[in-house]
C-alpha cells in the first residue's frame, strides 16, 4: 500500500481491510443487486418456455444458452439469486435470532440455566446436520419454506455456543458488575450490554455462514427436497440439468458457477471480517 | 454505626478459597483495604457489593445479613466505583450514568456530571472519546446516581496518570459518603481512610487506625510494603523481602502455617504455626514475632 492512498480508500471503513475482503463485499453486492434487479435485468420472462429453441449453447441471443424446455438460463440465474439469497437470510435470521437469544441467557445467567439451554444445543448438534435437514424436508412439504426450517434446525445450535461462551466473558466485564450493582434487572442488562458486545463474533459468523446455508440449500434441492418446479433456484437447476452435463455443459455449468461465486464471497468477506475484528488487532 | 461488615468471610470461586475467615467493619472515616495483586481485595469487595456469596460466614448490612437484606435497598445504599475502564464502550457516558435513575429524573444527568466536575455536554460522548481522569468521573458520577451512602472504591486511581490521581482523589475526599478504599497505593489510604486493613493471602495480616499503621508497622508485611514506596530525594527503595531470609522475594505464600513466611526476614520455626489475629498496642496483628520488630 502507498502513503498516499485515495481518499476513497481511507473513508472506507475498516470493515473492509484487504483487497480479498472487498472483493468479496462487492461480489456480494453485485450478486444481491442482480438478484433484485432480475425482472430488469432478466433478458427473458421467467418462465417463457420456448420448445423451439431446446438446449442452445451460449451466443449473443442467450448468453448463457437455454435448458432443455428452452428457457434462458441467464434469466433463470438472475432469478434463482432471490430464491437462494432469499434463504440464506431467512435461515440466517432465524438461527440467529433463536441461537442467539438462547446463548446470551445461556453465557449470562451461567450455572443450572446454562447447562440445560448447552446440553440441548448438544442434542441438536450431535446430529449430522445434513442427515436432519434431509429427514425434516422428507417428512414435511418439499418447498422453499421447508428448506428454510430443515437447515435452521441444524443451524441455530452453532450461534447458540457461539453467543453463550462470548456472552460469558461479557458477563464478567466491570460495567455489567457496576449494572448488576445498580439494580439493573437482568433481562436489561442482558439487553442493553451482554448482547450488543457479544454481537460482533455473531455477524463474522453469519457471513462465513452465508455460503454455507446456500450450498446447504443447493444441495436439498438438488436431492429434489427443496424448491420445486417451475421455482427457479440454482441447486434444482444443477439437479435438472445433471444428466445433459457431458453433452450441453452450460445448463449445470451456469448454476453450478453463481453458487460456487456466492459461496466464496461471502467466506472471503466473513474470513475479512474476522481479520479485522480480531480484539489482537483492534487499535 | 458501622453500615456494612463482613465477619469470619471465606470467599472463592469453585471450591479453591481466596479469601480466609475475614473480619471487617467499615466504619467512618473511610476504610482502606491493602495488599499486592492477587491478596483476595477485589474478591473481598465484590462480596461486599452482592456480587459473590461467601462459602462460609456473613456480611451484615445494618443488622440483616446481605442473604436476607432487602437488596433494592442496599443497591440504593452501597455502591461500587470501578477503574475508569468500568464503563460499556458502547454506551453513550449520559446513558450509563442515567442508567440507575427513574425516567423522569434523567434531566439530573447533567447536575450530577457538575458535581464531578465534567462539562455536562460530555454525556453525548463514549468513553474512548473520554480521558482517564474524566472516564473515572464519570465512574464516579454513575454511582452518586443513586445517593449511596457507602462507595466501595476498587483501585480507583491506579490506572490515571499522578497529577490526575490527584485530583480524583480531592473528588473522593471531598464526597459526603462513607467508604471502603481498596488499593495497593499507601499515599492514597494515608489520605482517605481513618483505619486500614492490611491484606495478605486472603488473610488480615494486620489492621488498625491507617497514621499509626504506617508510621510503626507490627507485622513484617505492612513494613515491607510502606518500605517499598519511593521517596522524592531518598534512597532507593528496598525490595520487599530483599532481607528475607530465603531470597524469595515472590515466594507464592506458604500454604501452612504463616503465609508470609517464605518472604519473612523475621521468619522462624514458630511462623510454621499459624499465627492468630491478636491485639497489640490498639491494632490487631496476625505475627508470631510482632514483638521482635525493629523499631523504625
Amino acid at each position: 500500500m502507498t502513503h498516499d492512498a485515495p481518499p476513497l480508500r481511507r473513508s472506507l471503513p475498516r470493515l473492509l481491510p484487504d483487497r480479498f475482503a472487498a472483493f468479496g463485499a462487492v461480489l456480494i453486492v453485485l450478486v444481491v443487486l442482480a438478484a433484485v434487479l432480475a425482472p430488469w435485468l432478466a433478458p427473458y420472462p421467467l418462465d417463457e418456455v420456448r420448445p423451439l429453441e431446446r438446449l442452445r449453447p451460449p451466443s449473443a441471443e442467450h448468453w448463457f444458452g437455454t435448458d432443455q424446455v428452452g428457457r434462458d438460463v441467464l434469466t433463470r440465474i438472475l432469478y434463482g439469486g432471490r430464491t437462494s439469497l432469499f434463504i440464506a437470510a431467512a435461515v440466517l435470521a432465524v438461527s440467529a435470532l433463536a441461537g442467539v437469544t438462547l446463548g446470551v441467557v445461556a453465557g449470562y445467567a451461567g450455572g443450572r440455566l446454562r447447562d440445560v439451554i448447552m446440553r440441548v444445543t448438544d442434542v441438536f448438534l450431535a446430529f449430522p446436520a445434513l442427515l436432519l435437514s434431509l429427514a425434516l424436508a422428507v417428512v414435511l412439504q418439499p418447498g422453499v419454506n421447508t428448506v428454510i426450517l430443515a437447515i435452521a434446525v441444524t443451524w441455530w445450535p452453532w450461534y447458540t455456543r457461539l453467543s453463550a461462551s462470548v456472552a460469558a466473558s461479557i458477563a464478567t466485564r466491570p460495567y455489567v458488575d457496576a449494572a448488576r450493582c445498580l439494580g439493573v434487572p437482568a433481562p436489561l442488562i442482558i439487553l442493553r450490554h451482554v448482547l450488543p458486545n457479544s454481537l460482533t463474533p455473531v455477524l463474522v459468523q453469519l457471513s462465513l455462514d452465508a455460503g454455507g446455508v446456500i450450498l446447504t440449500a443447493a444441495a436439498l434441492s438438488y436431492l429434489g427436497l427443496g424448491a420445486q418446479e417451475p421455482t427457479a433456484e440454482w441447486g434444482l437447476m444443477v439437479q435438472q440439468g445433471q444428466t445433459l452435463f457431458t453433452t450441453n455443459w452450460w445448463v449445470v455449468a451456469f448454476p453450478g458457477l453463481a453458487i460456487l461465486l456466492t459461496a466464496f464471497a461471502f467466506n472471503v468477506l466473513g474470513e475479512g471480517l474476522r481479520g479485522a475484528l480480531d480484539p489482537r488487532r483492534v487499535r | 454505626m458501622t453500615l456494612l461488615r463482613a465477619e469470619g468471610v471465606t470467599l472463592g470461586y469453585g471450591r479453591r478459597p481466596v479469601v480466609h475467615d475475614v473480619s471487617l467493619d467499615i466504619t467512618e472515616g473511610g476504610v482502606g483495604l491493602i495488599g499486592e495483586s492477587g491478596s483476595g481485595k477485589t474478591t473481598l469487595a465484590r462480596a461486599f457489593l452482592g456480587l459473590l456469596t461467601p462459602i462460609s460466614g456473613n456480611i451484615w448490612y445494618g443488622d440483616q445479613t446481605l442473604k436476607k437484606a432487602d437488596l433494592r435497598a442496599f443497591r440504593k445504599d452501597v455502591q461500587p466505583v470501578f477503574q475508569a475502564e468500568s464503563l460499556d464502550p458502547r454506551m453513550r457516558v449520559g446513558r450509563s450514568v442515567a442508567e440507575a435513575l427513574p425516567r423522569h429524573a434523567r434531566h439530573r444527568v447533567a447536575e450530577l456530571l457538575e458535581q464531578v466536575g465534567l462539562d455536562p455536554a460530555l454525556a453525548a460522548r463514549r468513553p474512548h472519546e473520554l480521558s482517564g481522569g474524566q472516564r473515572q468521573r464519570v465512574v464516579i458520577a454513575r454511582a452518586l446516581a443513586v445517593g449511596p451512602r457507602l462507595l466501595i472504591l476498587d483501585e480507583p486511581t491506579s490506572a490515571l496518570d499522578v497529577t490526575v490521581q490527584a485530583r480524583i482523589l480531592d473528588l473522593l475526599a471531598g464526597l459526603d459518603t462513607e467508604r471502603l478504599l481498596i488499593t495497593h497505593n499507601l499515599a492514597v489510604v494515608e489520605r482517605l481512610c481513618r483505619t486500614s486493613y492490611v491484606l495478605f493471602a486472603g488473610r488480615v495480616v494486620e489492621s488498625g487506625p491507617t497514621g499509626d499503621l504506617l508510621a510503626k508497622p507490627a507485622h513484617p508485611y505492612t513494613r515491607a510494603l510502606r518500605d517499598a514506596v519511593p521517596k522524592l530525594g531518598g534512597p532507593p527503595p528496598e525490595a520487599s523481602g530483599r532481607t528475607g531470609r530465603t531470597g524469595h522475594t515472590e515466594a507464592v505464600p506458604a500454604t501452612t502455617g504463616c503465609p508470609y513466611r517464605l518472604r519473612c526476614p523475621l521468619a522462624a520455626p514458630v511462623c510454621e504455626q499459624p499465627p492468630p489475629l491478636r491485639e497489640l498496642g490498639g491494632r490487631r496483628v496476625a505475627c508470631h514475632r510482632a514483638e521482635d520488630a525493629p523499631v523504625s
